[in-house]
């Protein structure tokens, strides 16, 4: 009976994953054209089965990459002309979609410059491994930086920085960030930025990154300034909320004329790059620029198929090896500051509730006599006057 | 590594051996009052020159004081640069590399490294090797904090070794001046096997913590007390010991797993002493490569570790206070939104006419 049971185990964990369940990305992307076909390429060789994509505006192109590929059946498009960049909305939109009508177990809202990297298998192998009693798990943000050239971004930004740098400021580009991954869920709510589900029963799984998100914000000085451009005036105009800190400083630079100073600022060149390694600030990490290479179609196979990029099947199957003990501990050690990160930004969540609470507290007394005094004579005008005295 | 036992005899001697072959290069013993064999036990391993032995005689289980003197002891004594606070029934199985390996991995700015309790079920009695025998996991710990039963998620800790370190009862927290945890990572699982047998749970009862005017009995404890003077600890140890059937259906349902990694690590540990004709676990040899060896483990293992681990960040204060604050947001939101002149006109009016 044991061995029965037994041997139902070891065939349940080697039941064919791929086939048992599905992941959809979301894909919120304007005017990205420099990196929507590697992201695509990527993340469908990487254990996406689908793109629920919103196109907004885009006009460089990167709409026809995503009509390509929609063409092949991976891709379902919308496009959204609004100005106003309702990313919550947008996002949850297509969660709820990729629930309700493309038949997702999992979901990864992403943006066109994030890859999501599998720490073995892969994404579909990592979700699956997931207890059926969690419904999110976390993915750990690494920001690569700017180098200079103008070579292909992956080619290129094979430099991220490290969390082991503690970094406390808030409007700081690198400062430790966690995203997240969620089962699908037709009622799912995600909230600006979609770093979390907003009033969800989907419980989280603490404490464990399987996933590594591959953040490349700044490539290029024109997509620089660009991208200052449209968040900077979305913010000002449409979002009733501060700007995320880099965003604003980035946008502000715009409107002194001195972005192009702003970028050069955060190029990494090859000097400091040696002391930033040397400090622990900086790592050189090629792993997305060689699952690119791999990818890469044949000039022939590009020009027959329309795509740079190989299909699942077209190429060698990308492979998330299992991490050495030696990253494992590198990775624990630098996952550990989002657990910092958290401790501070409590500190600065409590901050902003102690100010609207005492604002709260100020206000009160002088309603409360405005209110009580307008009521009094109101009450007093309802009076009947005093009869006239008698002649 | 420090150990605190009394009457462990069926367990000590692997204990000791297990650890001293997974990166462990000194242990730190404190016997209470053993009359087992225990003490021999420990004896031995002193005269192997591995060993300090402290004798104990309090009969009131002031397992804070005890273990806080032994860590004490191992930064300002023995030079050790981390100490590891072991039970006899506690087996710390590094996820990857060996303990030394591991904890020469954790950069200088940490100082705490917490291991998360596994606890492993009694298998009905047939006289043999606890080891041999308990080869089945409790897959789904009860919820962090739940006192009814010792098989709830906790956290045990190492540290870094100060002369000023404090550890707490059960050794689940260490306090050291400029000593902070390495959250999220809980890079050891520490293999509980506390409840072995029908005789071991007699000593077990019988334990100076009821003779500790200030100790605070758990329910779990309360309950085994209370079942060692009424039924007598034999239908207690059965409620929880593990049949086939029982497997069967845990299995099935995901609440049990089957775990025999300490079950060969010390088979290994004996297999060469066996040929060699000598009785008892071989202790390393700097001349022989490592008996032992933890390899890492696959994804799925993985994920099931971190959802028994996820219990315990959420122990962290921070999830906690997280909720908190999230709690008096809404409620000063709402507060904002309240349309106080309406609240207070209504009341005025109320008052005035």
């Amino acid at each position: 009976m044991v061995t029965a049971a037994l041997a139902q185990v070891a065939r349940a964990s080697v039941v064919d994953w791929a086939a048992a369940m599905k992941v959809v990305m979301t894909l919120l992307v304007r005017d990205e054209v420099d990196i929507v076909e590697p992201w695509l390429a990527f993340h469908l060789n990487a254990g996406a089965d689908f793109v629920v994509a919103t196109d907004n505006r885009s006009q460089d192109g990167t709409t026809e990459v995503l009509e390509r590929y929609a063409r092949e059946g991976l891709v379902h498009v919308i496009s959204e002309p609004g100005e106003d960049l309702r990313d919550g909305e947008w996002v949850t939109r297509m969660a709820r979609l990729a629930a309700t009508d493309f038949g997702a177990d999992w979901v990864i809202n992403s943006d066109a410059d994030e890859f999501w990297w599998p720490r073995g298998g892969s994404l579909a192998r990592v979700l699956d491994a997931i207890p059926e009693r969690y419904g999110t798990v976390g993915a750990f943000l690494r920001t690569f930086v700017p180098r200079p050239g103008s070579a292909d971004f992956a080619e290129r930004m094979t430099v991220r920085f490290s969390a082991l740098a503690p970094i406390n400021d808030p409007s700081s580009l690198y400062r430790p960030i966690r995203k997240i991954v969620h089962r699908a869920d037709p009622e799912v709510t995600l909230v600006r930025g979609h770093h979390a589900v907003k009033d969800s029963s989907l419980a989280p799984l603490r404490g464990w990154f399987p996933i590594e998100t591959f953040h490349f914000p700044l490539r290029t000085p024109e997509q620089c300034a660009r991208k200052a451009v449209v968040m900077g005036t979305a913010f000002e105009q449409h979002i009733d909320r501060p700007s995320t800190g880099y965003l604003a400083k980035m946008f502000e630079a715009v409107k002194a004329e001195a972005i192009g100073d702003y970028y050069a600022s955060l190029v990494v060149a090859d000097a400091e790059l040696e002391d930033g390694i040397a400090e622990g600030r900086l790592v050189v990490d090629t792993r997305l620029r060689d699952a690119l290479r791999n990818l890469h179609l044949a000039p022939e196979d590009s020009s027959r198929t329309g795509r740079t990029f190989a299909l699942p099947g077209e190429a060698a199957e990308l492979t998330f090896s299992l991490p050495t003990l030696v990253e494992e501990a590198e990775y624990a050690v630098e996952a550990a500051a989002l657990g910092e990160a958290d401790v501070i930004r409590l500190q600065r969540r409590l901050d902003l509730l102690e100010r609207r609470l005492a604002s709260l507290e100020r206000r009160l007394p002088a309603r409360v006599y405005r209110r009580a005094s307008r009521a009094a004579k109101s009450l007093l005008r309802r009076e009947p006057s005093p009869p006239e005295p008698q002649p | 590594m420090t150990l605190l036992a009394r009457d462990e005899a069926d367990i000590v001697d692997a204990q000791i051996a297990f650890h001293l072959n997974a990166g462990v290069d000194f242990v730190i013993a404190t016997d209470n009052r053993s009359t087992d064999g225990t003490t021999e036990i420990l004896e031995s391993y002193e005269r192997a020159g591995v060993l300090c032995l402290i004798h104990e005689w309090g009969d009131d289980m002031r397992q804070a004081e005890w273990v806080t003197r032994m860590a004490r002891l191992a930064a300002t004594d023995f030079g050790a640069d981390w100490v590891i606070n072991s039970d006899a029934d506690e087996f710390w199985w590094p996820r990857a590399g060996t303990l030394k390996e591991l904890l020469a991995r954790i950069p200088d700015r940490f100082g705490v490294v917490r291991g998360c309790w596994r606890h492993f079920l009694p298998r009905p009695e047939d006289g043999s090797f606890f080891a041999e025998r308990m080869t089945v996991r409790l897959a789904r710990p009860s919820f962090a904090g739940d006192k009814t039963t010792i098989f709830h998620a906790h956290q045990k800790v190492a540290h870094r070794a100060r002369p000023d370190i404090a550890v707490e009862a059960g050794n689940h927290n260490a306090h050291g001046a400029a000593l902070d945890p390495l959250r999220f990572w809980f890079p050891i699982e520490v293999l509980h096997f506390s409840l072995r047998s029908v005789a071991q749970l007699e000593q077990k009862s019988a334990g100076g913590w009821s003779r500790n005017a200030n100790y605070v009995l758990e329910l779990h404890q309360q309950r085994l007390d209370k079942a060692a003077k009424a039924r007598g600890l034999g239908p207690y140890f059965d409620a929880f010991a593990i049949d086939n059937d029982r497997l069967e259906s845990g299995l099935a349902d995901g609440t049990l797993a089957v775990d025999v990694r300490l079950r060969d690590a010390l088979r290994l540990l004996r297999v060469r002493n066996e040929t060699l004709g000598l009785p008892g676990f071989t202790l390393p040899d700097t001349s022989t490569v490592p008996l032992l060896s933890f390899p890492k483990a696959e994804v799925h293992e993985d994920a099931a570790y971190a959802s028994e681990t996820s219990a315990l960040v959420e122990l962290d204060g921070v999830v906690r206070a997280e909720a908190r604050v999230d709690a008096v947001e809404s409620r000063i939101a709402a507060l904002e939104r309240a349309s106080w002149s309406r609240r207070l006109s209504r009341r005025s009016r109320g008052l005035l006419s």
